[in-house]
């Protein structure tokens, strides 16, 4: 019987990311971009050595790659299977061929024909300086949650496996070595990565052995004490300068990326053979639970970077855009790492598949689903334990190495905002640092990670609707065929703006009705998880976490909704304007 | 003769795919570190013309010949719109 083995859905997959990367993205490309390989890009035109030089597209390809590739692809999977595993699987794909890909390359595009300019400049040439400011407060928020959905994902997978906290140790250990060999002792690279590598399996190895101490011997998730020495290690990281800590622990959890993307490629592949069976169903309902909400918009906000992601324009109009060498490496840069990226998506999809129904929604139960999938192929139950310590390292790693470049990156934004005004205290450095990891700690004491999740989806995917509106306001003011961008980009921010809305609707109820009495007439908090907090406070801390968030939610929704009517009035006003006038101004 | 191109185009673009994904990043963000560096050092030695004198202009003078050859990245860099969404990697 078909659909039985996570097989057809990674074929059927791979070969749609094929297509769509040979037809779709060319035809976009030839007929709506005509990238011309003469012209000068900003790489050549502004060159200084540090940001603007031309870079090879094999190079480009590999930073956008790993810049793109976080925890989101590897998590979204595990709560759309709420809804069953053909919506996840159909939205995957359809996001592959209409959205993923579309924002990524055509913000790097729109940034080499604005002169390399990154995401601010370019709102606030195309919509004026007040959504530029919007902009910015809405990153603020944004980067809040995204601290809040990973601290809390690497908290509960170390609570479960253990091992993966000494792994992160000797992570960081041969982060700071080989940063010193490479840049302090001049070694070559080669040498210093095959170090690297070996040092990466000993921490698995390590992990594997010392798998201690057993989970919830630190407190349950996610009020666990695993987020003292967590945050003790991101804030190291945010504070010290990139290249002592940051970039090498990103040049070896790169060693992990590649491996274990090929694993479950290679276990999903093969499950034909080693007789692996799909164990959630097909469909469940397009009505999950309250705090869930409905399929739309839940499903189209949870997924995140396996299948579209606001973070990807940053990091495409950040570095990627200002030394892409000829025009005709866009392409392959931008949809190509996308379409790579989407790829990462259905493989832990095909991971989280394997789990029986009901279970798959806590973030440990993916490295499970993983050692289901890969250890047929790789080494049976013998090799199972180092496998676990490996994907929850994998897990781990992903999520590290993203949260400390936000660290720094909110450190940056809260300096932005606040210095030379009265509370210019806020943007200190290290006052800054401390409030982009403890905040988000008001988040996790929710106790629940799948709405802090779909929140930090919705603002994530939020600010991709704003990028691919942006690509379609500068596409209509060249009165070139601008909807290939703009109904993506209208159907995020509708989708988005109706996920956040609902969760702050969810987050209210529970602010309102912080506890409830059960069946046995125990009282018991509105998210189960809770209940540390409320012996710990009593229902007046539950509700005043609850309103927190709740209020945050707000925020985020009166930002995006703003942002929209000023895309509405740009769009309008555009298309207002006599083509003549449209033709000089461009 | 083709065949030989071909794997020589695979063994350069793994390489460097291998090189973008584990080592680009790093090198940008030393690149960017040495670019702030420079950014003191400039201010430093031409610190009189922009009304801060850090150095008596003697000293600017003889260190001048030092930062002459940089004058047209760093005019490039200066003159750049900086916004905070340029800062993502440092």
């Amino acid at each position: 019987m078909a659909f039985e083995t996570p097989f057809e859905i990674t074929a059927i997959g791979i070969l749609v990311f094929l297509v769509t990367y040979f037809l779709y993205t060319r035809a976009v490309d030839r007929r709506v971009w005509s990238p011309d390989p003469k012209k000068p890009t900003p790489a050549h035109m502004y060159m200084d050595g540090v940001e603007f030089f031309p870079v090879s597209r094999f190079v480009l390809y590999g930073f956008q790659w790993n810049s793109i590739a976080a925890l989101g692809p590897i998590l979204g999977p595990g709560i759309a299977l709420t809804f069953g595993w053909l919506p996840a699987f159909l939205w995957i794909v359809f996001a592959s061929i209409f959205i993923g890909w579309v924002q990524d390359y055509s913000a790097i595009f729109l940034s080499v024909r604005k002169e390399g300019r990154s995401f601010g400049p370019m709102a606030y040439e195309l919509l004026g300086p007040t959504p530029r400011r919007l902009l910015l407060g809405f990153l603020v928020f944004y980067l809040l949650l995204i601290n809040a959905a990973f601290l809390f994902v690497v908290a509960t997978v170390i609570d479960a496996f253990a091992g993966a906290f000494w792994s992160l140790v000797v992570l960081v250990l041969a982060a700071l070595l080989t940063g010193h060999l490479l840049f302090q002792r001049k070694m070559p690279v080669t040498q210093v990565t095959l170090i690297a590598i070996v040092l990466l399996a000993v921490g698995v190895v390590v992990g594997a052995v010392f798998n201690w101490p057993p989970p919830g011997a630190l407190g349950t998730a996610p009020y666990t004490l695993w987020f003292v020495p967590l945050i003790l290690l991101l804030m190291a990281g945010a504070l010290l300068p990139m290249p002592r800590l940051i970039t090498p622990m990103n040049y070896i959890a790169y060693f992990t990326l590649f491996p274990a993307v090929i694993m479950l490629a290679v276990g999903a592949l093969a499950s034909v053979g080693t007789g692996v069976k799909i164990q959630v169903p097909v469909f469940t309902s397009f009505f999950g639970p309250f705090t869930t909400g409905s399929l739309w918009p839940a499903l189209f906000v949870s997924i995140a970077c396996g299948a579209i992601s606001g973070w990807h324009s940053l990091v495409s109009t950040g570095l990627t855009s200002k030394q892409i060498d000829v025009e005709t490496d866009i392409r392959p840069v931008g949809a190509g790492a996308m379409l790579s990226e989407n790829l990462v998506g259905l493989t832990a999809l095909a991971a989280w598949i394997m789990l029986a129904p009901g279970t798959a929604t806590s973030p440990p139960n993916f490295v499970k689903g993983a050692v289901t999938l890969t250890s047929p192929v790789f080494g049976g139950a013998a090799t199972a334990p180092v496998l676990s310590i490996f994907f929850a390292s994998y897990m781990v790693g992903m999520a590290v190495t993203i949260l400390t470049i936000l660290g720094r990156f909110w450190r940056v934004t809260l300096s932005e905002i606040f210095s030379g005004t009265s509370l210019a205290v806020l943007g200190n450095r290290y006052v800054a640092t401390v409030l982009g990891f403890i905040l988000p700690i008001a988040f996790v004491l929710t106790g629940s990670w799948i709405n802090i999740w779909l929140y930090f989806g919705g603002t994530n995917q939020l600010l991709a609707g704003f990028a691919l509106l942006i690509v379609g306001l500068f596409l209509s003011t060249q009165r070139k065929f601008h909807w290939y961008s703009t109904i993506p980009g209208i159907f995020m921010m509708v989708t988005t703006l109706a996920a956040i809305a609902w969760q702050t609707n969810v987050f209210a109820t529970a602010t309102l009705t912080p506890v409830r009495v059960d069946q046995q007439g125990r009282t018991i908090p509105f998210f189960p998880q809770q209940g540390p907090l409320l012996a710990l406070g009593g229902p007046a801390a539950v509700a005043g976490v609850n309103a927190f968030s709740t209020v945050m939610g707000a925020i985020m929704f009166v930002i995006g909704l703003l942002m929209a009517i000023y895309f509405i009035r740009a769009f309008t006003r555009q298309l207002r304007q006599p083509a003549q006038v449209q033709q000089t101004q461009a | 003769m083709a065949k030989k191109g071909f794997f020589s185009t695979l063994k350069r673009a793994l390489s460097e795919v291998t090189y973008g994904a584990a080592l680009h990043g790093q090198v940008s963000a030393v690149l960017k570190t040495r670019m702030y560096i420079e950014h003191m050092f400039i201010l430093m030695i031409l610190g009189d013309m922009l009304g801060f004198p850090i150095l008596p202009p003697y000293y600017s003078l003889r260190l001048l010949p030092y930062a002459v050859p940089n004058v047209k990245a760093w005019k490039h860099r200066f003159y750049r719109e900086r916004d905070f969404t340029d800062v993502v990697y440092g």
